[in-house]
């Protein structure tokens, strides 16, 4: 069963869907529990770029440091759902 | 009608410009335009930042301020967090003082702004942006107004593939370039800057902005990677089947970039005034010089030994400061820096050097530094070794590396784990001299006028003045005065605004991060650029 969507999986999927709309990749729903990486062929300088729109949308920086590193390496993908729950805990 | 045209021409040097707009046997003139509008206007030389490198030299040139002001400093931001350091991109929210672009809007001027780096996420603007640096699958959301993209694709042939910058296709490339990857290096920019022009042509005709501004980089990458067949002083004088190609090619680039500052002249009409800048000079670097094998070899820092895992392979691969942090106290983070930065222990328990020793520390660091010689001669291998203060002042200036090192040949440093700290490279390759190049043209400018040199700060104030804009106090550069004619100048006086805050999106804390992979996409294409080994 798929969970409801929260408020800000909803605003991350259209930034998603935003940034990736000429990117001519075939056409996939995004979903919370769709992967940046495998799901959406992201490297690494998307990554970045998905960083900068999702703190432009919410006003602020918000450290991705602390989601993109686990135990001094980095992670090697994101679903949209782990984002959403990272912005949840710090947008002020 | 269109007020200021400004054209900035990455990395553009007179070594290379003054050779294009004479005679030569067999070859013409290549830029005929250029031989003309520098012949019947103005020029000098412009000095760059400290370190003559394209973030901070354009942040200075676009605000007039300079790096310790501004607070950009390098491609890449270091942050040191305990026993790991985190790297990540500077972008345009990190620029602490005001834009030009947004310095003219704010006073009812319209602005186009094309291919200036640092410019993303883009700032709100009265006009159109359109920032360089960043990959073509951005490019939509990075432009502005929101409607500017499709506008674009409105343009004959337009190719956002071909426009933007292009991590996967620099990484192609690779670290070591043969005659083929040369080769195509140049076709690659041939196309790309043509797009800018057309970009500029529609906006120029279209919106008849009252500043009007574009950046062509082709100038700089060419440079960087062929300068032997650029440099008056390395052209060969008999030169093989591929090489004369090769020379042809190059000439090419140059002939249509005239080509294209003629018609962008042309279409901004007799009475705007034209002016063109680059954010640096070029020269030839003859010497690979590794400045943590020096400090290594010194016992400052201490090499990171891999646990031979996938990840701590495309680490070490990375060549980018893969160091024991718990052992080293001072060291170079990014080649395109030329720094360094010592390690002081901020909280009890943390690596480097206690805040009290750190006066007597760097001095000994800099009499080490004054040490490294040519084994050969004994000449020194560093000519300048800066501390920051020496050399920026500003709230930003404690953001800057601990020193910053001049090399004798201007090259860029390598923080390769190789040795010898020094060795001649078997070709030489371009390199970022301190000058470049500041022209004027049009209507109200000197003809013919070859003027003092002047700073990079410079262009900020001349281009508000131009514009009918007082300079601010927070101009750190003059109007150059020199360039435009008494009776201009008796006409239009130049006005000295008052202080204002600094109204931008920026904010003081910036922590994203970027990944093992990030950085090596980036290394790979600093490494395309030659700021490294």
């Amino acid at each position: 069963m798929q969970m409801t969507e929260s408020k800000i999986e909803s605003e991350l999927i259209e930034i998603l869907k935003d940034i990736t709309q000429d990117w001519e990749i075939d056409e996939i729903e995004i979903l919370p529990s769709t992967k940046i990486v495998e799901d959406l062929g992201f490297v690494s300088i998307d990554i970045i770029q998905l960083v900068v729109a999702i703190e432009e949308h919410f006003q602020q920086k918000l450290g991705f440091n602390e989601l993109l590193m686990k135990n001094g390496r980095y992670i090697d993908d994101l679903a949209v759902e782990e984002i959403a729950k990272f912005v949840e805990r710090k947008v002020k | 009608m269109t007020r200021t045209l400004f054209i900035g021409l990455d990395g553009a040097t007179f070594t290379v410009l003054n050779e294009l707009t004479r005679d030569l046997p067999e070859e013409g003139v290549t830029m005929p335009f250029l031989k003309q509008f520098i012949s019947t206007g103005t020029a000098s030389l412009l000095r760059s930042t400290p370190n003559p490198l394209t973030p901070p030299a354009w942040c200075a040139l676009m605000t007039g301020t300079s790096p310790g002001n501004h607070g950009v400093y390098d491609f890449i931001r270091a942050e040191e967090q305990g026993n790991d350091v985190y790297f990540t991109l500077y972008d345009f929210r990190d620029i602490r003082t005001e834009t030009i672009w947004s310095l003219a809007s704010r006073q009812n001027r319209t602005v186009v702004a094309l291919n200036f780096p640092m410019t993303a996420p883009p700032p709100k603007i009265a006009g159109s942006l359109v920032p360089g640096f960043v990959p073509w699958k951005h490019l939509r959301r990075n432009t502005t107004p929101p409607d500017l993209y499709d506008r674009l694709k409105e343009i004959p042939d337009f190719n956002p593939k071909e426009l933007a910058w292009d991590f996967d296709r620099e990484n192609q490339i690779g670290e070591l370039m043969t005659e083929s990857d040369l080769e195509n290096w140049v076709y690659y920019h041939l196309p790309r800057d043509e797009q800018w022009f057309a970009i500029a042509s529609k906006l120029l005709r279209e919106d008849n902005p009252d500043l009007m501004a574009v950046m062509f980089d082709g100038t700089d990458k060419l440079q960087h990677q062929i300068w032997d067949f650029l440099d008056p002083a390395l052209v060969r004088t008999n030169p093989t089947p591929w090489q004369q190609r090769m020379r042809a090619l190059v000439l090419e680039y140059f002939r249509k970039l005239d080509g294209y500052i003629e018609k962008l002249v042309a279409l901004a009409g007799p009475e705007a005034q034209v002016f063109m800048a680059s954010d640096h000079g070029f020269t030839a670097s003859t010497e690979i010089v590794r400045i943590n094998s020096f400090l290594a070899e010194k016992g400052y820092l201490a090499w990171k030994k891999g646990d031979n895992s996938e990840a701590e392979k495309r680490r070490e691969a990375s060549k980018f400061a893969n160091l024991d942090w718990e052992k080293t106290l001072a060291y170079c983070r990014t080649p395109s820096s030329n720094g360094i930065t010592i390690r002081v222990a901020r909280n009890p328990g943390d690596p480097g050097i206690k805040p009290e020793a750190y006066e007597e520390f760097r001095d000994r660091l800099i009499e080490d530094l004054e040490s490294f010689q040519d084994p050969e001669t004994g000449e020194r291998i560093l000519q300048g070794i800066y501390k920051r203060e020496d050399i920026y002042s500003g709230e930003a200036v404690a953001e800057a590396p601990d020193l910053t090192l001049v090399l004798r040949d201007y090259g860029f440093v390598s923080i390769n784990n190789v040795q010898p700290p020094v060795e001649r490279r078997p070709v030489p390759v371009g390199t970022h001299h301190p000058d470049g190049i500041f022209l004027a043209g049009g209507a109200g400018i000197k003809s013919g006028f070859k003027a003092e040199r002047h700073n990079i700060v410079d262009v900020t104030a001349t281009l508000l003045y131009s514009l009918g804009l007082p300079i601010g106090p927070e101009q750190e550069g003059i109007v150059a005065e020199s360039f435009f004619t008494e009776n201009y100048l008796m006409s239009n006086p130049i006005v000295m605004g008052e202080a204002r805050g600094v109204d931008k999106e920026a904010s003081a804390e910036s922590v994203e991060e970027i990944s093992d992979e990030e950085k090596q996409k980036i290394i790979a294409q600093l490494q395309m650029l030659g700021y490294m080994e």
